[in-house]
């Protein structure tokens, strides 16, 4: 790695240790631990909701989708702002004047304790292992395009964020965060840019969309009715609705950030803040992506963006057989090379239909070739191969200076990082408040419960990295964990829902409504081929139908918030 | 920050007019992307 690579890394470090000092400074018990005093503006709010949201892998792999598949992804976030203003009108102003710590003690004010704990409990137990992949997918990446010991990156990721977290506390956290955040702005935009300058001359930026366009990279709203299709408009709108209502209204992730808010005001201001900037900040990371592919038209890339698997190829007994691909390679990447100046040339002229045939053509046998290399990986590791995430890394490290490629390594970071911390701080917050304080040390002092919640943070962040370290090890059993932990989701928006739409909704009704919320979300995901973006809506409407129904069968006394 | 305690920032008057401005800025953004797609078809 370049000097200025190391130095512009070593400079924010050193940035992130001097904001954590300077705002963490003071924490005196654990309302300020755990929210800040209930004092943040709301720009630094709606950039910490924003900077937890996009971890590293949003920033890597969505890139490398809009590549692959096209800018298609987008409508995952279709949802979000009507999620926001759904959220600023209901739960918001409950948890804010509740004065809870976290969301799942609002719902012992509401229904019982048992109803809390159990939702805190799968919270828990979810986050808990997907903080370790926060940690490790960019760091295994990373290590493998940049040649850096994988164990260092998830050190430095896990160890570094648990530190400042531990010292600082939430408001050291949240304003790490907003730098953070307008880092990985930075960082975009630097990408974004230097995909641009790296086209050829004669290629206008209008040409360049238009080829990829011709090529299916600039599909960004698909009206398909079929419910099996992941990203539609439909699935995006109503699944998306729902997925980001579980995730911003019930995930203490999210809701911790905007109950540090000064006012009610602050915290509302900060999710209509993401509502506002969400979906073009995700425009311009897919189009990154997808002119990244027209990039590639006139410059070579690599077969497979994973070198260590090529290279795992290249000395194996299939080296033969790669050779003759590569060849095979060299010949279809000219073709299309071609004709994708053809078609730029031809664009509303006559011409065109010709050209984009021609080019699509072109286009399709150098996919075919390129499938038949990945096959071949495959056959040589015995593994499915997937290296969508590999192609922006890999971009980065070839074509862009010595001092960018740090810059953009840090936005990297910083994505991987702020997500880390912030689920840091809503695992301790869960473990202190809802379990610790509430069952097993109800009546101590301030300070007692605040070395309690380092100790807690410390204790998730060591978790996490040593996970993280054997993540290689136990990899598909914490996935299976953390596909099983994104089935509750909705299933608690569903109790969220009767906790504040509903009077004669009792505790145990909701608490029957999550198992029956959970099951039917098993159900559907095992028994039909429904997108998994409908999960959150089948979980959460169960949750309410079940839920409420005994309710009115057990029909105990109402509590009042 | 120069903001009252649970009101919308003075050029919205209510929040009902804040969420409106908001719902239709994103469909706005569903239109103006969809005119994207579209256009580099």
């Amino acid at each position: 790695m370049h000097v200025l690579d190391v130095a512009v890394i070593g400079l924010y470090f050193a940035l992130i240790a001097y904001i954590g000092y300077r705002t963490g400074r003071g924490n005196l018990g654990i309302e300020d631990f755990f929210l800040a005093k209930r004092a943040m503006p709301w720009y630094v709010i709606g950039l910490s909701v924003m900077a937890t949201q996009a971890s590293a892998i949003t920033l890597i792999g969505t890139t490398g989708q809009a590549y692959v598949d096209g800018m298609r992804f987008i409508q995952l976030y279709f949802g979000l702002p009507l999620a926001m203003v759904i959220l600023c009108a209901t739960l918001v102003p409950f948890f804010y004047r509740a004065r809870v710590y976290t969301a799942y003690e609002f719902l012992e004010k509401r229904f019982d304790g048992k109803t809390r704990s159990l939702t805190s409990f799968l919270f828990l137990m979810g986050r808990g292992l997907s903080d370790a992949v926060v940690i490790y997918a960019p760091s295994v990446i990373l290590a493998i395009v940049f040649g850096i010991d994988e164990k260092i990156l998830i050190v430095l990721i896990g160890a570094g964020a648990t530190l400042y977290t531990a010292l600082g506390g939430m408001r050291a956290v949240m304003w790490v965060e907003a730098w953070q955040m307008m880092i990985i702005f930075l960082g975009i935009l630097f990408c974004l840019g230097a995909v641009i300058a790296g086209l050829p001359g004669d290629i206008s930026l209008v040409e360049a969309v238009k080829i990829a366009g011709a090529a299916g990279r600039t599909e960004t709203v698909d009206f398909t009715l079929d419910p099996s299709v992941t990203y539609t408009f439909w699935s995006g709108v109503v699944g998306g609705i729902f997925l980001m209502l579980s995730y911003f209204g019930c995930d203490q992730s999210q809701v911790q950030r905007y109950l540090t808010g000064s006012s009610l005001t602050e915290s509302r201001l900060s999710l209509l803040f993401n509502a506002m900037f969400k979906i073009p900040m995700q425009f311009v990371i897919l189009l990154t992506g997808a002119l990244l592919f027209v990039f590639y038209q006139f410059e070579k890339p690599p077969p497979v963006f994973n070198p260590v698997a090529l290279e795992r190829l290249r000395v194996s007994d299939h080296r033969a057989e790669l050779a003759s691909l590569e060849r095979e390679y060299d010949e279809v990447f000219e073709l299309r090379k071609d004709r994708a100046s053809g078609l730029a040339g031809a664009l509303s002229t006559p011409e065109e239909p010709e050209a984009r045939r021609l080019f699509l053509d072109a286009e399709t046998r150098f996919s075919e070739v390129r499938g038949r290399v990945i096959a071949l990986v495959e056959e040589n590791d015995g593994v499915r191969f997937n290296d969508t995430n590999y192609v922006f890394p890999a971009f980065v490290l070839a074509e862009l200076p010595p001092g960018i490629v740090g810059l953009i390594l840090v936005a990297i970071f910083a994505a991987a990082m702020s997500t880390v911390e912030s689920e840091l701080t809503a695992l301790s917050s869960a473990t202190v408040i809802d379990f610790y304080r509430r069952y097993l040390k109800t009546d101590e002092s301030d300070s007692h419960y605040l070395a309690v919640s380092r100790a807690a943070t410390i204790a998730w962040g060591a978790f996490a990295t040593v996970c993280a370290l054997y993540m290689g090890r136990l990899g598909s059993a914490i996935e299976a964990v953390n596909r099983i932990g994104s089935n509750f989701y909705g299933p608690i928006l569903g109790v969220f829902v009767l906790a504040v739409g509903t009077k004669r909704a009792n505790g145990h009704g909701a608490f029957l409504g999550i198992l029956a919320g959970v099951a039917a979300v098993q159900l559907a995901a095992r028994f039909s081929d429904v997108s998994f973006l409908y999960y959150n809506l089948i979980g959460t409407a169960a949750a309410v139908a079940v839920g409420y129904g005994l309710s009115l069968a057990f029909s105990t006394p109402e509590r009042s918030v | 920050m120069g903001l009252e305690t649970d009101s919308p920032p003075p050029i919205f008057r209510t929040w009902r007019r804040f969420y409106f401005v908001v719902v239709v800025n994103t469909f706005l953004a569903y239109a103006l992307l969809l005119l994207f797609s579209l256009f580099a078809r």
